[in-house]
């Protein structure tokens, strides 16, 4: 294990009396149970844990504490906010070894140094959020996969829209599903009505299956206003036509964006440790006008 | 030379949360991004006063699911129970359940809120034991482009099955809660009033043995 890792489990294992004081009146056990030292390690995971992405922007940014309450200066005394930012970073991320020549491991501590001495933090309504999912879908009854981008708008409300979706598809879906690209007609009419809420992020996009397999429905309103792309629309077509069935998203990815010169990618990492769930897998330097991941997969051109 | 030590660790102190303050306050927002929150985040009062709300309706549903899956409870109090249990949600809310199998894949499954708490009812043992903490975690409340206000809230929840004496199946599941605010008119005082209702729920299976 890393000694910066160490460190900061020392940190942990120190803090976890400092939790358990303020956390006493939070949380509830029934009466008739008697408190295990288990249940007290649950209990110390579940505040540890980044539940939501929301709250790992919160941490990011060294607005709130574990407890979700606003960071004040006793919790500043004991955790600096670069401490703080080191416990978003995914612990068992291979490339953390112990070697002192680690790339990676410098990159991060350069990182960290960066955002503390800027002061740097995340607009948690930035159009530079985006998240990228897969998703299970069925075509012509047969399982498959899809790749779709999206980013946040703020026009009457907070609202994702799709940005695009992964460029090999529509070539796969010639393969697989038999059309033709003139049957792609103009079919569609603005129906502001169809909109992705806000912090459906939240809840793994549960809401994009009813969305999506609404027949007769303009689909195209759920575009994003600045990545618009044809094959969004043949997407949207494909499953006007019940050709496609949308089930389910298999699994989110964040890119962060919205910091100078790095690209941040967050995932969910599900397992019982204090270190889990919304966590950084995965940091990069960036030339801030091109992202070279979105054109690629996406062929699409990030500018500032 | 005592005091001189004394005054020497005083001002160091000083010096130290003169540091940590200004780190707090240098992480303040930009205007920019004030303005839109300002544009699409409730006031502080308000967000006070529906954060409670919300706390009190998840408590609700709680209280709902320990007595619907309670089997030693009279049936039509369980009956009743799904009924009030539904009446919170708002209409289409569904349930997501994932878990990660042996093989480390990931098992997604959706469900109707009815069916949902349908099969709670039915579940094939002959004790079922429903343990939750309090909300761990709730974001502020945000406009959607239809008006509402949305929020999500964290809870935690045990779940223990019993046949006889013995547990048959006990997971710790993490869930999170949709949560929609919406002007709804009040008929009987000629006016409109903030409801919340609960919506769309992910739930992940953290800790599962059977």
């Amino acid at each position: 294990m890393n000694p910066q890792y160490l460190k900061i489990k020392n940190l942990i294992i120190f803090l976890i009396p400092i939790i358990f004081q303020f956390a006493q009146p939070l949380f509830r056990i029934s009466a008739q149970e008697i408190i295990s030292g288990n249940k007290k390690y649950n209990e110390t995971i579940f505040i540890l844990r980044i539940k939501q992405f929301n709250e790992f922007i919160e941490r990011f940014n060294y607005e709130k504490d574990f407890l979700n309450k606003k960071i004040d200066e006793d919790f500043a005394s004991k955790i600096s906010r670069s401490e703080y930012i080191s416990l978003l970073f995914n612990e068992e991320d291979l490339r953390l070894d112990t070697s002192n020549t680690n790339q990676y491991k410098k990159l991060i501590e350069e990182f960290i140094s960066e955002v503390e001495d800027s002061s740097y933090r995340i607009n948690k309504y930035s159009e530079k959020i985006f998240i990228e999912l897969n998703c299970v879908i069925s075509c012509n009854d047969k399982t498959s996969y899809i790749q779709l981008l999206l980013n946040q708008e703020i026009n009457k409300g907070l609202k994702w829209t799709i940005c695009a979706i992964n460029k090999e598809f529509i070539d796969e879906l010639h393969k697989t599903c038999h059309f033709t690209d003139s049957s792609l007609i103009s079919f569609v009419k603005y129906d502001s009505t169809n909109y992705i809420p806000p912090y459906s992020n939240e809840t793994n996009f549960i809401v994009l299956k009813k969305l999506l397999n609404k027949k007769n429905k303009n689909l195209s309103s759920l575009n994003s206003s600045y990545f618009n792309s044809d094959r969004n629309n043949i997407f949207y077509y494909l499953i006007n036509q019940g050709i496609i069935k949308f089930h389910h998203v298999d699994k989110i990815s964040y890119h962060i964006l919205d910091i100078p010169g790095w690209s941040i990618v967050i995932n969910n990492f599900i397992r019982n440790t204090e270190n889990s769930g919304w966590l950084i897998s995965d940091l990069k330097t960036i030339d801030s006008k091109n992202y070279q991941y979105f054109k690629e997969e996406f062929d699409i051109e990030i500018s500032d | 030379m005592k005091i001189l030590n004394c005054f020497l660790l005083a001002s160091l102190l000083v010096c130290i949360t003169n540091v940590r303050a200004q780190q707090i306050s240098k992480t303040a927002r930009s205007s920019k991004e004030a303005k839109i929150v300002d544009k699409i985040e409730l006031k502080e009062n308000e967000v006070g006063l529906f954060k409670e709300q919300t706390k009190q309706k998840v408590e609700e549903f709680q209280q709902h699911i320990i007595i619907l899956g309670d089997k030693e409870q009279p049936q039509d109090k369980r009956n009743m129970a799904e009924h009030q249990a539904l009446k919170l949600f708002y209409k289409g809310a569904v349930m997501e359940v994932s878990h990660i199998d042996n093989k480390g894949k990931t098992i997604i499954k959706s469900r109707s809120m009815e069916d949902y708490l349908y099969r709670l009812k039915t579940l094939p043992y002959t004790r079922v034991v429903i343990d939750y903490y309090d909300i761990a975690y709730i974001t502020d409340f945000v406009k959607g482009p239809d008006n509402k206000y949305y929020a999500v809230a964290t809870i935690f929840q045990e779940f223990s099955g019993f046949v006889g004496e013995n547990i048959k199946y006990t997971d710790i599941t993490q869930k999170e809660i949709e949560i929609i605010v919406e002007q709804v008119e009040d008929k009987f005082y000629n006016e409109k009033r903030w409801k919340i209702f609960l919506g769309n729920i992910k739930a992940t299976e953290t800790k599962a043995s059977t």
